[in-house]
């Protein structure tokens, strides 16, 4: 039985991403990975070089549904950024098949696409260019951007003088204008400081409750007991629990159950 | 459809315009460095064949730049095309857009600097009593269209290959070198022998440099000569395409 059989599987017209049976390795490593190795292996007669793979997702599958916020958890290095990497379409899976509906905006890394050498205003046409809006989209939108990142003094300076949380803020607040469907969040919100993450969530909260889905990786148990309804825990390859937080947290070993839940 | 084409161009536009700005980091002295790097070639060819070897050209300068800063398009293209994709990791792991515009944004950024720098060709000429008119600029539209297709597919070819075989990019610098001193650039393609021309029209490159000296030295459009250059774009248009479509899934693993 797959995991996610314990939540609404009824992949009806509000799943807004489906994974069935999704697997993903990648090359164990980049050796040999050259022309010369190539004629080299050529000559030697060697095209039995089966690369070994290393797995790193292993028959997964699960639904999400409009509107929903999921909060992704487990250890370093089980899987979660490629789940989320396959989400976002960055990625393919090795088997299975993925199926996501509606505009997707991932923000694997905030600030991923900056150029340093840019300007802040010069970042925010490429990033919202690159994010699926058109020109005059990002025209239309560049004031608010620019505000809700507090950035007004600094728009115009090159991101290299930028510190890493006013880079996070700037591409936070390019992401949420962008007109996303679903947002695939990595632990990036962690960078700003507490007035900008608390103004995040407010935002994330609001764009939910207009129905965009939040998927969010995060290792952090309060955030994912205060902001999501669901939880989804991925262990050795695989998803090793998926519902409400609380009883997710508790069947892991991280929360005792809660006491009003006892006989 | 139209609306898909038109997000790519200007996705494409703006990512070169960016590519641009970078380089330049607005300023005109970026300006005059984008031309510094083909005048120097275009130095060091006249002392080399002009005055060591002397090949026997009064104009050797003008019959220089009508080649050259083409071949330097040509050459940056496909050289900074060679890291495309591998030169930009984030882009590729966390970014989703169709990750071949990278290559398109660096031929446009290179062919804009070309065109850019053809007021500085026309002026050179003129100093030799070549004087560029405007009929010619459907010529040059023409053979610039065919030389940013052929450059497409180029970069693609070894922009995507790079990504799985990462000495490439040594490999692409040889080949250039190469290719450089099998291309009708410091020699005319007539002082080449007979029986070698037909061989060198294999290289994607020789007929078009022909080409543009033949449109930028005499002003006439070599048909035959753009008949090949445009049989290289039919072929490695397809060829970088059909390879990049093969590889680029693995693009993210391989990042």
């Amino acid at each position: 039985m797959s995991p996610s059989c314990g939540t609404n599987t009824s992949s009806s017209d509000s799943t807004v991403i489906s994974l069935h049976r999704v697997s993903k390795s990648f090359p164990a490593s980049r050796k040999g990975g050259g022309v010369k190795a190539a004629l080299y292996s050529l000559l030697r007669r060697r095209p039995e070089r089966i690369a070994a793979r290393h797995v790193v997702l292993e028959d997964v599958s699960l639904d999400i549904g409009r509107g929903e916020v999921v909060g992704i958890f487990g250890p370093n290095g089980c899987g979660k950024t490629t789940l989320l990497a396959l989400m976002a379409g960055v990625t393919r899976p090795c088997a299975g098949q993925i199926r996501v509906s509606g505009r997707v905006v991932p923000l694997l890394k905030l600030g991923a696409g900056f150029h340093p050498d840019l300007s802040g205003r010069d970042n925010v046409l490429l990033n919202g260019v690159l994010l699926g809006l058109r020109r005059r989209e990002v025209a239309a939108r560049f004031d608010e951007i620019v505000e809700f990142a507090g950035l007004e003094d600094y728009i115009d300076e090159p991101v290299y003088t930028y510190s890493s949380g006013m880079v996070a803020r700037l591409g936070f607040s390019v992401a949420v204008n962008a007109d996303p469907g679903i947002i695939l969040l990595d632990e990036t919100l962690a960078v700003g400081d507490v007035e900008f993450r608390r103004r995040c969530e407010e935002r994330l909260r609001r764009l939910n409750a207009d129905g965009v889905t939040l998927v969010i990786v995060s290792n952090l148990v309060d955030d994912i007991l205060a902001n999501c309804r669901r939880m989804i825990a991925v262990g050795r390859h695989r998803i090793t629990h998926d519902g409400p937080p609380g009883d997710v947290l508790a069947a892991l070993g991280l929360l005792p159950p809660a006491a009003d839940s006892l006989p | 459809m139209t609306g898909t084409s038109s997000r790519l161009a200007e996705m494409g536009l703006v990512i070169a315009a960016m590519q641009i700005k970078v380089r330049y980091k607005n300023s005109w002295l970026g300006y005059l460095w984008s031309l510094g790097h083909p005048l120097g070639l275009t130095l060091v060819f006249a002392f080399a064949f002009h005055v060591v070897l002397p090949l026997g050209r009064e104009d050797m300068v003008a019959f220089l730049v009508s080649g050259l800063f083409a071949w330097h398009w040509a050459g940056n293209s496909v050289v900074a095309g060679t890291r495309a994709f591998a030169g930009n990791r984030d882009l590729i792991k966390k970014v989703r857009f169709p990750h071949w515009l990278l290559a398109a944004g660096q031929v446009l950024q290179d062919g804009w600097q070309f065109a850019a720098s053809l007021p500085v060709v026309a002026v050179i000429l003129a100093v030799y009593g070549i004087h560029p008119q405007w009929d010619w600029l459907p010529g040059i539209v023409v053979l610039f269209t065919i030389q940013a297709v052929v450059l497409l597919g180029l970069t693609l070819l070894v922009g995507s290959l790079n990504m799985v075989l990462r000495d490439m990019e040594h490999l692409v610098r040889v080949v250039l070198a190469f290719l450089l001193y099998c291309t009708p650039v410091i020699y005319r393609l007539d002082q080449v022998p007979a029986g070698w021309r037909g061989m060198m029209m294999l290289n994607p490159l020789a007929g078009l440099m022909e080409a543009w000296r033949s449109l930028l030295l005499e002003g006439t459009l070599a048909w035959p000569l753009m008949m090949v250059a445009s049989l290289h774009g039919l072929v490695w248009l397809p060829v970088g395409i059909a390879v990049y479509r093969r590889l680029s899934p693995h693009f993210y693993d391989h990042a």
